[in-house]
């Protein structure tokens, strides 16, 4: 009895006007959102290869060790699921002059979004009058005069609703993942099947959410019209209300100190507190060293070769006194610039911490709609959201690390090369420097982040599917 | 009798379930919205106090435009202080929302995102079965039977829609009022007045567009259900798909470097004058000629991206079009001074205040390196914020977008009407 009543569901769903137009809405717009970003993708990927071109050209010409770092900073490429997943962007975009106005004012039309937005409404229109509907056209209470049980009714009712909607977007995704990849002329290695195979079964679940709720407030009016009313105001509500007011709202409960107080303390600590530190530790030193040396007072450039010459000195002597001051002076300025960054990292410690409460409150705030946590889980899944974001800054930590490193040992063997010290401002060959490479996480680490928003919006549609149940149980079905 | 109609339809509607939740809806979003929007505004002006510059700060700032309570757009970008270094570098400071990083996934609800997502579909809502619904009443052979012409009746129809959708609303947009008067009385203004009123009368074509959008889909069929599904569908579209399909084609066409080109760019060019002029591999000038040299380019990189911003914008504003939400957004910001064109027109200054600001970053230099260079004047070079008109902004967005929305109202109309003389009323 079970399956002739998904059997039905499944054969009046498809033969209705909504499903034909819905289908061919959503197929339309999925293939067309991916031919637009996989377009954008591939041209980013293009940008990056001009990048790293002026970027070799700059090297070759005009390397020098003081602004190096400044100069050499990583560029993020795109992600292979950029193609089908749009998430936080990039963090910089928005402290550049360069800052593209109308990136913040349109939300990118990716997959997370039509699901999100879209596929929750046609979610609706499918079960807005799964009950009240039937009821009115007097077949509801038909199916009742047989011996059936009305969780077999509505079980059915729900089962069939789902694959009805279930299959055609299973095949509607992957479709549109193949032209996309086609397009982007990316290849999807086994780990992105993976993440696009989950994030298609996280769709449906999260869709089964709003089909549930379809039923549910079907299962509890009268008319169809009030149905879809009540169900729109929940879908604003779910879709849009709850996840966009969230951060807003954490941020007045929690305000953070501000940014900009907290960067200025950081930075005077860092610039010109640590300037002075480092001119009277060059002081104090220089004065030891004049001490030491029994250099004359007149000199006060312990730089200028030619003023030692002229006092006297030999080429070996000032030679031997220099290599051993410098090295000094740079220790020194090394403590300095230790101590100093210690304490701005103090200072952006204690912001960091604000800011995890402030975000604790606003993903917390979030939970209570669907739609934030599977946004959540597709953006964490698909490498384009909060924790790929810190995973990068890691790997751009890590090799920064490693660049310096090599600038310090080239430094040292050109110095030692050149029988001189090389100074910060003066050309060096960075020929053969390390190249950042950015991976992606594991998938399996990614899904480990992303898998308690997975239980979050599955238990959400299973509480639908009891209210569900329990209101038909319930209703008057004549 | 036009009047009686008006009447009739207004009043079905004002009883109906369907008034009584979109009402709601509409209220208590558009409430929390200006609730939410004037703490937040009362945020930004706190910090824009802390930032404001100071008698020798190379630093540009624009405070928080009244009207962003209500359509925040880009009100916090321009928020952000933007640096002036002594060799011509611009350099962008960092928001509140920057840290919070769950800001970048959500867009935020200000009463623009209220009117234009929740009131065209209280709009769709209120019109997509108007005609087929009077039909299955069977009031509306009996209405056409008292010889009351077809385009009367749907005219009717469309005004009361109009009031019913637009009056809740309008109420709301002015209970926030007056809930700001109360919280932030400095907001208020000849200038916010009038851009309030502007931005009321957007609502007004907006919502009439739609109307008549949804009154052309109940003219085509007879069951209110399979409208339903045809106007929901038709609204997503419109208000979800349209603008940001409008985006992603519009960049793509304007096409131009990338921002991580041009960042990589500006540091190319400032490092590498520095290090010529320390490697003497340029003829030998003082601080402030090179200072200004590297400006100078600095300053046609900047200036070429400005024409790179806007040329997407129009294309992006052109494609937009297409759905009534593209130039109702469009024009909201410009009428809030919020908007993209606001935004460039912020940058145009900075750029005109760069110059002016070098010279005096070059004196603090001397200064700090012990020069004596007499009396310097900073404050007469303090960036002053110029905001765009309005009525710059009436005669370049405004009108335009209004001409827009009331040629698609009129359009959809006659395509109604035409629809409406071959339907069967009985």
């Amino acid at each position: 009895m079970f399956r002739m009543i998904v059997w039905k569901e499944l054969l009046d769903a498809t033969r209705s006007m909504r499903f034909t137009i819905g289908w061919l809405v959503m197929l339309v717009l999925m293939v067309a959102a991916v031919v637009l970003l996989s377009d954008d993708v591939r041209q980013r990927q293009e940008r990056m290869e001009l990048i790293e071109r002026s970027q070799d050209e700059y090297v070759s010409n005009y390397a020098h060790l003081n602004r190096i770092n400044h100069v050499l900073q990583p560029v993020k490429p795109p992600e292979n699921s950029e193609v089908f997943f749009r998430g936080l962007g990039d963090p910089d975009e928005a402290q550049s002059f360069f800052s593209d106005p109308l990136e913040k004012l349109f939300p990118k039309l990716d997959f997370l979004y039509i699901v999100s937005m879209l596929l929750s409404l046609l979610a609706i229109i499918f079960t807005y009058d799964a009950i009240c509907g039937e009821r009115e056209d007097g077949t509801l209470k038909i199916i009742h005069s047989t011996p059936v049980s009305r969780a077999t009714v509505i079980l059915g009712k729900w089962v069939g609703t789902w694959i009805a909607v279930g299959l055609p977007f299973i095949a509607v995704y992957f479709f549109s993942v193949l032209v996309g990849s086609l397009i982007a002329g990316i290849s999807l290695g086994p780990e992105r099947w993976i993440e696009l195979g989950l994030i298609c079964a996280a769709s449906l679940l999260y869709v089964g959410f709003f089909l549930c709720l379809g039923l549910f407030v079907s299962g509890i009016v009268r008319q169809p019209g009030t149905s879809i009313l009540v169900l729109l105001f929940l879908w604003v509500l779910f879709t849009m209300v709850v996840p966009n007011g969230s951060p807003v709202v954490a941020a007045q409960i929690k305000p953070l100190p501000s940014v900009n107080e907290v960067e200025r303390q950081a930075s005077a600590l860092t610039d010109w507190i640590r300037d002075n530190l480092v001119d009277k530790e060059r002081e104090r030193i220089k004065q030891i060293y004049r001490g030491r040396y029994a250099i004359p007072a007149e000199i006060t450039d312990y730089n200028k070769e030619e003023d030692f010459l002229a006092a006297g000195w030999s080429a070996e002597q000032y030679k031997g006194f220099y290599d051993v001051y410098v090295e000094d002076v740079r220790a020194a300025l090394r403590q300095v610039n230790e101590e100093q960054n210690a304490k701005a990292h103090l200072l952006w410690d204690e912001l960091d911490r604000r800011v995890d409460e402030q975000s604790g409150l606003a993903m917390g705030i979030s939970l209570l709609s669907p739609t934030s946590s599977y946004v959540y889980f597709g953006t964490e899944l698909a490498s384009v959201g909060l924790r790929a974001e810190d995973y990068y800054e890691q790997e751009v930590s890590q090799f920064g690390s490693a660049q310096s490193a090599f600038f310090e040992q080239r430094w040292h063997s050109e110095e030692e090369r050149q029988g001189r010290k090389i100074s910060y401002e003066e050309f060096i060959d960075l020929s053969g420097r390390p190249r950042f490479a950015h991976q992606p996480e594991a998938v399996v680490d990614r899904l480990a982040g992303a898998l308690p928003f997975a239980a979050h919006f599955s238990v959400m549609m299973l509480v639908a599917l009891i209210l569900a149940v329990v209101a038909y149980l319930r209703y008057d079905v004549r | 009798m036009f009047f009686s109609l008006l009447r009739k339809e207004i009043s079905q509607q004002v009883i109906s379930a369907k008034f009584a939740v979109m009402t709601l809806l509409v209220v208590i979003l558009a409430l929390l919205s200006v609730v939410v929007m004037v703490r937040d505004y009362q945020l930004r002006t706190d910090n824009y106090n802390i930032l404001a510059p100071q008698e020798d700060d190379t630093v540009a700032i624009k405070r928080p435009a009244p009207m962003s309570v209500l359509v925040k757009g880009l009100d916090e970008r321009m928020g952000r202080s933007i640096t002036v270094w002594t060799i011509g570098v611009l350099e962008v400071g960092t928001s509140q929302s920057d840290a919070n990083r769950l800001f970048a996934l959500f867009r935020e609800i200000d009463m623009e995102f209220v009117a234009q997502v929740i009131m065209s579909l209280a709009a769709i809502i209120f019109s997509f079965d108007m005609i087929s619904r009077e039909k299955r009443r069977g009031t509306l052979k009996l209405m056409l039977a008292n010889g009351v012409g077809r385009a009367k009746v749907l005219l009717a129809k469309l005004l009361g829609a109009l009031v019913v959708v637009a009056i809740p609303a309008l109420v709301a947009l002015l209970i926030g009022l007056l809930y700001m008067q109360f919280t932030v009385p400095e907001a208020f203004s000849g200038d916010f007045y009038s851009r309030m009123l502007v931005f009321a009368g957007l609502i007004l074509l907006y919502v009439l567009a739609f109307i008549s959008i949804g009154l052309f889909i109940s003219s085509l069929t007879h069951r209110p259900a399979v409208s339903l599904v045809f106007a929901m569908l038709v609204w997503a579209l419109l208000v979800f798909v349209v603008p940001n399909a409008a985006f992603l084609v519009g960049r793509n066409i304007a096409g131009g470097e990338t921002l991580e080109q041009q960042e990589v760019k500006v540091r190319h060019i400032w490092t590498s004058d520095v290090f010529k002029a320390l490697n003497n591999l340029v003829p030998r000038r003082d601080f402030r000629e090179r200072a200004m040299d590297t400006a100078g380019k600095l300053g046609s990189e900047y200036r070429h991206y400005i024409n790179l911003a806007e040329r997407r914008i129009g294309w992006v504003r052109l494609l937009s079009f297409f759905s009534p939400a593209g130039p109702f957004s469009f024009a909201s910001w410009a009428a809030a001074g919020t908007g993209p064109e606001d935004s460039l027109e912020f940058k145009r200054d900075v750029l005109r205040y760069q110059s002016i600001a070098i010279e005096d970053a070059i004196k603090l230099l001397q200064i700090a390196r012990g020069q004596d260079i007499g009396e310097p004047d900073f404050k007469a070079r303090l960036f002053v914020e110029q905001r765009r008109p309005l009525t710059d902004a009436l005669i370049e967005e405004v009108f335009p977008a209004a001409g827009a929305l009331l040629f698609m109202a009129l359009v959809f109309f006659i395509a109604t009407f035409t629809a409406f003389i071959r339907y069967d009323v009985r």
